[in-house]
């Protein structure tokens, strides 16, 4: 029983990582410009996509996830260009439906390139499993929680380090502040924009080994990463690295020790519970209203 | 006028995370008085009212309306019992005519309800004509039957603040608190503003007034009471808060 | 008075339609989803564009209207009409228990917290199927009748739609002109000016809440006997989803709009399957670019466009 539950809490601490970072890049688009981003879960999607196509042309696996990161960087990049930029002012609804209308349409965009297929990604150094304290773990476990806590760590640096970074949070806390101050708010907004979308590129090159991708499997992911982002505080990133961690060991949990049928429900649930009692997440601080 | 209280606030307290915004507020408001409240930026006043009107919950105290405790309802209940009021930064509906912001004030005069709007049966059809009549009346109350057919959203922010008014009293409130009427106001307006606290007064309705305009509180006030950082500095007739060296002090002092 | 003309000439047309288009598959295949679109869409608005809501869960309601028919007809044998009593009763149930918890949310956190309901509900259809026979669906249901008259046929359900819609487009015309339909425009312009002027917005929320869910539940208990056979994809977020844009694409707030906005988005994959494969990237694109150029809606945008034409034309002709 120990040794399941070992099990489960490697494998929930796998999938709480590739949560953590899309739940990450919620955060930043969020902080940023107040817009909850529904096509993170496609930016995820089409990083997997793009690296197992890249891959498929006989190039080094590295490289062909770099090149993923960076043509989801891209393509994340022209969305806050041709889309959320030129809505400027409009409302919460309106930014809520361009972002649904990206997420069609980068799906429709993935449909178009590579079909309705569900397509596997190679592992990144074999499948040959390693025993540890009765557990099964797969290297592409390590691969997933170490190169997040290394996206995370370098992150935190960036933002609290760095000026570009600072510049960054600055927008996130006071828009028009920082346009007074002389910092170009909407480079920022290019950049944050970029960031995420980069992020949830290696996010789902990282999961593509183990959870098979096709052009719509981005909403779910994308769904889950938001849980996280909302269970951690929405806006705050620790908490949202923290939240995903916590969902995907939750959820590892409940499916082993239960049934898997009702997997995908627990998050909601949590997530509806958590709304409920203390929307401001589990490391928010509350907010009061002024009138 | 009578010696009645219509409203009893005591030892009113409101901390905003930590910062205290209102201290051990005492105060009563007549009936059929202009009751005013007045202070430096940042004295506490707009709190006040909203602790009034429920907007803000209150930390420790007890307000008594017509004799019954309000302190814990909320804001549409005290509405209901009658204390209805304006904001300084305007709550009005944008997207509604300004005939439609003066109905909604009516609200509490009305019974009709979800279903039988849903289907429109007889009663809601003749209560609608009722709240119309009501609407108009009070509109005219106000000088403002030109605007009856335009649209909120167009209207500059004079006219606005008199809408609020409009609104309010639509609800034949019993005590009507007004936030800063006249900031924003030219001085024509402010003027305007005068004989409408006066007439509003003198149907029997009671007023609370939160001013920065110091001629206009003097003018109307029947009493005055003075915040300073959340405290109660003074508390008297217009003649008596001009002679008050502490009222005097905290103005100067700033 | 005006919108009592533009209700009668609207349901004259409706009703007219079959008549002058004999046999026409578009009127009486898309055009019958077209109006059940619309139904949902007329009573999403009532919560969302009246008074200022978000709601990311309605299709769970359609769904729950749907699967309650198809579960009492097929399993119980039940009368559908008494399956329909059960159904609105059991989505009013749910969203009468979540309405005061989930309406204190607002904005994103609103649009979260019925995402998660709308696929909680959906899970369910899929995972219970015990009761909903799960990804497969309930075929064999049974024709609704009225009384001894059966109700089958494209036709048939044509009219029957149309007097749905005709009836929701009804409801909501009559709510706008009241003393609630203005508290609910109150509650969307801003809560405490409605609270002050002695409106329990809560309450009100949760009442329209609730009523909303039952106007989805109702069209989605009928939808049951049309079909004849219901799958949990018919009722999952993508369809919440795409009503939400329906009444978005119309117009927030607008009845008409949302009827346009149905009809319009329900027979746009028929255009589209010209481009086959590009269809979701040219729906996306619809999307984006109807909230950057005319984030009012395009019914709004379109009939504002001509209006303006219209009296360009009048001036120059004076």
């Amino acid at each position: 029983m120990l040794q399941n539950i070992f099990q489960f809490l490697i494998t929930g601490l796998t999938v709480g990582s590739t949560y953590a970072l899309i739940a990450l890049g919620f955060t930043l688009i969020f902080n940023v410009s107040h817009v909850v981003n529904f096509a993170q879960g496609e930016f995820v999607m089409l990083g997997a996509m793009a690296a197992i196509f890249f891959s498929g042309l006989k190039m080094p696996l590295f490289l062909a996830i770099i090149l993923a990161i960076i043509l989801t960087t891209f393509i994340g990049i022209l969305f806050e260009k041709f889309a959320i930029e030129r809505a400027k002012g409009a409302s919460l609804t309106s930014l809520i439906i361009i972002t649904i209308g990206a997420s069609i349409f980068f799906r429709g965009l993935a449909l178009v390139l590579w079909g309705k297929n569900t397509l596997s990604f190679q592992h990144f150094s074999g499948e040959n499993p390693i025993r540890f304290l009765g557990a099964t773990i797969l290297p592409q476990h390590l691969w997933i929680i170490s190169l997040t806590a290394i996206v995370v760590t370098v992150l935190a640096y960036f933002f609290s380090k760095t000026l570009f970074g600072k510049a960054i949070l600055a927008c996130s806390y006071n828009n028009k502040a920082s346009k007074l101050i002389g910092i170009n708010v909407n480079l920022m907004l290019v950049v944050s924009y970029g960031i995420s979308a980069g992020i949830g590129a290696l996010a789902g090159a990282l999961i593509a080994p183990i959870s098979y991708m096709s052009y719509d499997a981005g909403t779910m992911l994308g769904l889950k990463g938001f849980c996280a982002a909302i269970l951690g505080g929405m806006g705050n990133s620790f908490g949202s690295v923290l939240g995903g961690l916590i969902l995907g060991v939750v959820e590892s949990m409940t499916s082993g020790i239960f049934s898997s049928a009702y997997k995908d429900a627990v998050s909601f649930i949590i997530l509806l519970l958590l709304l409920f009692v203390r929307p401001q997440g589990l490391f928010g601080k509350g907010v009061s209203e002024r009138v | 006028m009578n010696d009645i209280n219509i409203l009893i606030a005591k030892s009113l307290i409101k901390n905003f995370g930590g910062v205290s915004a209102i201290s051990d507020v005492s105060f009563a408001i007549k009936k059929g008085q202009v009751f005013s409240i007045i202070g430096p930026n940042g004295a506490g006043k707009t709190t006040l009212l909203n602790m009034l009107t429920g907007v803000y919950k209150i930390d420790s105290g007890t307000i008594h309306f017509n004799g019954a405790e309000i302190s814990k309802f909320p804001p549409y209940k005290i509405s209901n019992l009658g204390i209805n009021r304006t904001f300084q930064n305007l709550q009005i509906f944008k997207n509604m005519s300004v005939l439609e912001n003066v109905m909604v004030g009516c609200y509490n005069k009305g019974t009709s309800g979800l279903i039988s709007s849903l289907f429109y049966l007889p009663n809601v059809w003749k209560e609608e004509k009722q709240i119309r009549q009501w609407a108009i009346e009070a509109l005219d109350f106000c000088g403002l039957s030109s605007l009856i057919k335009k649209d909120a959203a167009v209207l500059p922010y004079g006219d606005l603040k008199r809408i609020e008014i409009a609104r309010s009293l639509a609800s034949d409130p019993t005590l009507l608190l007004l936030d800063e009427p006249a900031a924003g106001l030219n001085d024509k307006e402010t003027m305007e503003l005068l004989p409408l606290i006066k007439k509003i007064r003198d149907t029997g309705i009671t007023v609370g007034l939160v001013e920065h305009h110091m001629g206009l509180v003097m003018e109307v006030s029947d009493a005055v009471l003075v915040l300073n950082f959340g405290s109660k500095l003074a508390e008297g007739n217009p003649l008596e808060i001009q002679r008050n060296k502490d009222v005097i002090a905290a103005y100067l002092g700033g | 008075m005006k919108r009592r003309a533009g209700f009668f000439v609207f349901a004259t047309v409706l009703l007219i339609l079959p008549l002058i288009f004999k046999d026409s598959y578009f009127l009486t295949v898309t055009g019958t989803t077209a109006l059940f679109n619309a139904c949902l869409a007329i009573s999403l608005n009532l919560f969302m564009g009246f008074s200022g809501q978000v709601s990311l869960c309605h299709a769970a309601f359609y769904g729950i209207g749907a699967y309650s028919n198809a579960v009492f007809t097929t399993t119980y044998h039940f009368n559908p009409w008494i399956s329909t009593i059960a159904g609105l009763f059991i989505t009013g149930s749910i969203s009468f228990i979540l309405a005061r918890p989930i309406l204190k949310l607002k904005g994103h956190y609103l649009a979260m917290a019925t995402l998660g309901l709308g696929i909680i509900i959906h899970i369910f259809f899929v995972q219970a199927d015990n009761i909903t026979k799960g990804p497969d669906g309930i075929s064999g249901i049974p024709n609704l009748m009225f009384g001894k008259i059966n109700i089958k046929g494209d036709a048939t359900w044509y009219y029957m739609a149309s007097l749905l819609t005709i009836f929701y487009t009804w409801l909501s015309l009559n709510l706008l002109d009241s003393r609630t339909g203005r508290a609910l425009k109150a509650i969307h312009d801003g809560e405490t000016g409605a609270q002050v002027s002695g409106i329990d917005t809560d309450k009100l929320k949760a009442d329209v809440f609730v009523l909303t869910a039952m106007m989805a539940s109702l069209a989605g208990s009928l939808l049951a006997h049309k079909e004849g056979f219901i799958s949990p994809e018919s009722f999952n977020l993508q369809f919440s989803v795409e009503l939400l844009t329906m009444i978005v694409i119309g117009g927030l707030g607008s009845i008409f709009g949302s009827l346009f906005g149905a009809v319009f988005l329900t027979s746009l994959p028929e255009f589209l399957s010209k481009f086959e494969d590009f269809e979701m990237l040219v729906y996306g694109l619809i999307l984006i670019a109807t909230m950057i150029f005319m984030p009012q809606g395009l019914y709004v945008g379109i009939s504002r466009f001509f209006t303006g034409i219209l009296k360009k034309l009048i001036k120059k002709d004076e």
